[in-house]
């Protein structure tokens, strides 16, 4: 897809994927670390709605700095930490589930694999066509 | 034995009791070049397919397993283009070597 760069949007958007998932993974780590702290909220991230943030990249500045003197809007959020969300009121829950918590890593995990693989994949045929057929 | 996917090159698989030079169906008038060519546009649109097919699976709107064929497709339909390519140019290399 997209055009005539030798690294396109796909490869892009795999490596998104992997920090995506990557952050979600320490989401999680924590969550289920803390599994036994009072009054924690269990945290987590909607992957596809954090991949398109993370695509569409920051959002553009709103305010202008048309002077000298202006100030600085300061630093653009980071998209993937910003859509992270407490799960406490998703599942109305007040602590961590220890299975929900489980079945997200090990879902997680598999995303991660897969899309690392489907790299490799990618950038083996990339290779062989550079080596004209040589490995 | 089956025709193997007729997606990549279309080209015909005969039966294995067919093979002789009658039984094969004519070219249908293609040139080779014009063979290569079309050939080479069907590696790059089966390129193009396993792309949208790893994104698709990313976003768990297509199963594992067929992101995974897509790929591969891509990968075999690749590998025996760029071999083609080479034995082409071999023949060639060896016409232009030969005395008359």
């Amino acid at each position: 897809m997209g055009g005539h760069r030798l690294f396109d949007s796909t490869y892009n958007m795999m490596g998104k994927g992997l920090d995506v998932s990557s952050f979600r993974h320490s989401l999680i780590s924590a969550n289920v670390a803390n599994v036994d702290t009072i009054h924690y909220k269990p945290r987590d991230l909607d992957f596809n709605a954090t991949l398109k943030q993370a695509m569409a990249g920051p959002p553009p500045r709103e305010v202008a700095m048309t002077h000298e003197k202006h100030l600085d809007a300061g630093p653009l959020p980071d998209p993937i930490r910003a859509s992270i969300y407490d799960n406490a009121d998703a599942y109305h829950l007040d602590s961590v589930d220890i299975d929900e918590e489980m079945s997200n890593l090990v879902e997680n995990n598999m995303k991660y694999r897969t899309t690392a693989e489907m790299m490799v994949r990618k950038m083996t045929i990339l290779r062989h066509a550079i080596a004209e057929g040589g490995s | 034995m089956n025709p193997v996917n007729n997606r990549f090159f279309s080209l015909p698989v005969a039966d294995t009791g067919q093979i002789s030079a009658t039984a094969l169906p004519p070219f249908s008038g293609m040139s080779f070049s014009e063979r290569l060519n079309s050939a080479v546009r069907e590696v790059n649109t089966l390129q193009n397919v396993s792309d949208l097919a790893a994104e698709k699976v990313m976003l768990g709107e297509l199963d594992l397993h067929e992101g995974m064929m897509a790929l591969q497709e891509a990968d075999l339909s690749m590998r025996l283009l760029v071999q083609t390519r080479s034995k082409a140019l071999e023949a060639y290399k060896e016409i232009m070597h030969m005395q008359f």
